[in-house]
């Protein structure tokens, strides 16, 4: 168990960047997703901690101790790759219990542990199977026990699910949830599913194009995102864009209380399912209904107000193209950037 | 049959050809031209060639083992180098490769002319350390080349989840790559000893003529024409290596079963 601090770290592929300026602090027993689209750099990061790839610049420590010049097989930093990697000539049991024969424990006390460990992953009965043998989803409990089995500092998940379907997915999810908790092992998971980076994260790190653009909670990163890229990563996103004179934000969409000071440039965010279908009221906006998207828990009306369009998520699926709406807008929940 | 049964069969008839003849010379007693069968059978090579007062059986099984260490010690270099050229970066890598298949390219007599000098100094002609050193340089382009192969293909990402793991370089080799790689070095292994048992000169040149290998007695009845006799030596020859490699196949395959 240890806390981790990377510092300032780069990373260069053929004179390109592919990591720049990454910080994080990551503190013991907690566990950060690595979330970001495809080819941000969230393998290489991940590598870079486990010590497969060196930094070109930056410091990785656990605890108080610089990792930089410690070999891959000293940092004790479990790493389970995108591809598994299990040993295909080694069987269930001594895949698990690679990293204690190594340690040259005792065959009892490997014994014990890797027994323990098939228990926890509820791999019992098999031991004996080759890795060829086994289905996606038991390949994948093999290598996290097996990563686990030395009882790492560290344990770094490269997107260990990806290969699994939606059901053992989210199985699986809460068992690495709980499971993590238990052992309370300081973990960094690597994924670009949005859903399984809100089940599963303590914190989340938003990495795009080798850039760290929001590291927060799960709530605050999709609530409070502190740039339009960040908030545009977790969806849909509808914008107002005006400007604010005394208390007031003027827009083409109309005009609202605000409690911000003056701003020539200012956008509003709202998430869908923050414009609120309903009754006519004080301060609602008259919309027109233009498009509807079915999407069986609830429907995306796209709706048009004084030729702005916005898109609201509602539980209401009886309203249908061509129908006049009432929508409000809470300006106090609402985003705000400035320009 | 499509094409590539028809051709795997023409090639097995025009190697088995061959052999299939030396087994009837080697058989044969009077053989006389035009006839198609040797008119009578005779096992005059065989009695040749296991009579203890020749001594062939003797220097069979010393060239055996003489093969046999080379192909050890030839593996030993090969593994390390290939490893090295694969995942490594370092200066003057390439320079190194172009080195590495030198000894294909420069013929070995030139070679060897060259290291008699350096292993008179080392006072290592005319021993069995000196042979074995000599027959080690043409093996180990092979060897190198095949296993470099083998691990530019295969990568070393798993070697490396063994060492995250926490396995030492060493274990690294003995757990994990050498179980893999096993068929591709029983392979390379079966080509090295090949190269190594069927070297004439070189083995004359630094052996002086002290070191006696099966080779070196098969030379002299090509030259004199006594071809039941040398088909007979060729026979033997052949089986011995046939047996040699399925032997340690066998043996590498059981070691490997026992080891994981
Ligand atoms: N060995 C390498 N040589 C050159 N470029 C590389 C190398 N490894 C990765 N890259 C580049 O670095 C960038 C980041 O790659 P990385 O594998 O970290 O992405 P990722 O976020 O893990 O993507 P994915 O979600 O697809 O796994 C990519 O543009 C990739 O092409
Ligand atoms: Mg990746």
């Amino acid at each position: 168990m240890s806390n981790i601090k990377i510092f300032n770290v780069y990373k260069y592929y053929n004179g390109r960047a592919v990591l720049k300026n990454i910080n994080l602090d990551i503190n013991e027993g907690e566990l950060v997703v690595l979330l970001g689209p495809s080819g941000s750099g969230k393998t290489t990061l991940i590598n870079g901690i486990a010590g497969i790839i060196s930094f070109e610049n930056g410091e990785v420590y656990f605890n108080k101790d610089l990792m930089n010049n410690v070999p891959i097989e000293k940092r004790n930093a479990a790493l389970v790759d995108q591809n598994l990697l299990l040993f295909p000539h080694m069987t269930v049991y001594s895949n698990i219990a690679f990293g204690l024969k190594m340690r040259r424990l005792d065959k009892q006390i490997i014994d014990k542990k890797v027994k323990l460990l098939i228990d926890l992953m509820e791999l019992s009965g098999l031991e004996k199977k080759y890795p060829y043998q086994l289905s996606g989803g038991q390949a994948q409990r093999v290598a996290i026990a097996r990563a686990l089995a030395i009882e790492p500092k560290v344990l770094l998940l490269d997107e260990p699910l990806s290969k699994l379907d939606k059901n053992l997915r989210r199985n699986m999810q809460e068992f690495i949830k709980e499971l993590q908790k238990k052992l309370n092992i300081t973990t960094i998971m690597v994924t670009h599913d949005l859903e399984e980076a809100f089940i599963v994260a303590d914190k989340i790190a938003l990495l795009i194009d080798g850039e760290i653009k929001q590291y927060d909670t799960p709530a605050n990163i999709y609530e409070k995102p502190v740039s339009k890229e960040v908030a545009e990563f977790f969806g849909c996103s509808n914008y107002i864009y005006g400007k604010v004179e005394n208390g007031k934000f003027i827009s083409d969409v109309g005009v609202f209380d605000v409690n911000v000071s003056n701003c020539q440039y200012a956008t509003y965010m709202f998430r869908p399912e923050q414009i609120i279908l309903g009754e006519k009221q004080k301060n609602s906006l008259k919309a027109c209904i233009i498009k509807r998207q079915y999407l069986g828990d609830r429907v995306n009306y796209i709706i048009d107000i004084n030729g702005n369009k916005l898109v609201c998520s509602s539980n209401n699926k009886n309203l249908n193209i061509g129908d006049i709406v009432y929508i409000s807008l809470d300006f106090d929940k609402a985003i705000c950037f400035f320009e | 049959m499509n094409i590539n049964k028809i051709l795997v069969r023409i090639i097995a008839l025009l190697l088995f050809f061959p052999i299939l003849f030396m087994v009837f010379l080697s058989l044969s007693g009077a053989w006389p031209w035009p006839f198609l069968m040797p008119k009578s059978i005779s096992l005059r090579g065989y009695l040749y060639v296991f009579n203890p007062s020749t001594k062939i059986l003797k220097i069979l099984i010393n060239s055996i083992l003489l093969s046999l260490i080379v192909t050890f010690i030839t593996i030993a270099i090969s593994l390390p180098a290939a490893n090295a050229l694969a995942f490594y970066d370092f200066k003057g890598k390439n320079i190194i490769k172009v080195l590495l298949f030198l000894p294909l390219i420069v013929p070995m007599i030139a070679v060897t002319m060259g290291i008699h000098l350096i292993f008179i100094r080392l006072g290592i002609v005319n021993t069995y350390l000196g042979v074995i050193l000599i027959h080690v340089i043409p093996g180990i382009p092979y060897g190198v080349k095949i296993l470099l192969n083998v691990f530019e293909l295969k990568g070393n990402k798993i070697e490396l989840q063994a060492k995250i793991l926490g396995a030492s370089t060493w274990q690294v080799l003995r757990y994990i790559t050498i179980p893999i790689i096993m068929p591709t070095l029983v392979v390379a292994g079966s080509v090295i000893y090949i190269i190594s048992f069927t070297q004439y000169f070189i083995t004359f040149l630094i052996g002086g003529g002290k070191i006696i290998t099966y080779s070196i007695i098969l030379f002299p009845f090509a030259e004199s024409g006594d071809r039941t006799i040398l088909s007979a030596l060729s026979v033997i020859f052949v089986i011995s290596v046939l047996a040699i490699i399925y032997l340690s196949e066998k043996l590498v395959k059981k070691i490997y079963k026992n080891y994981i």
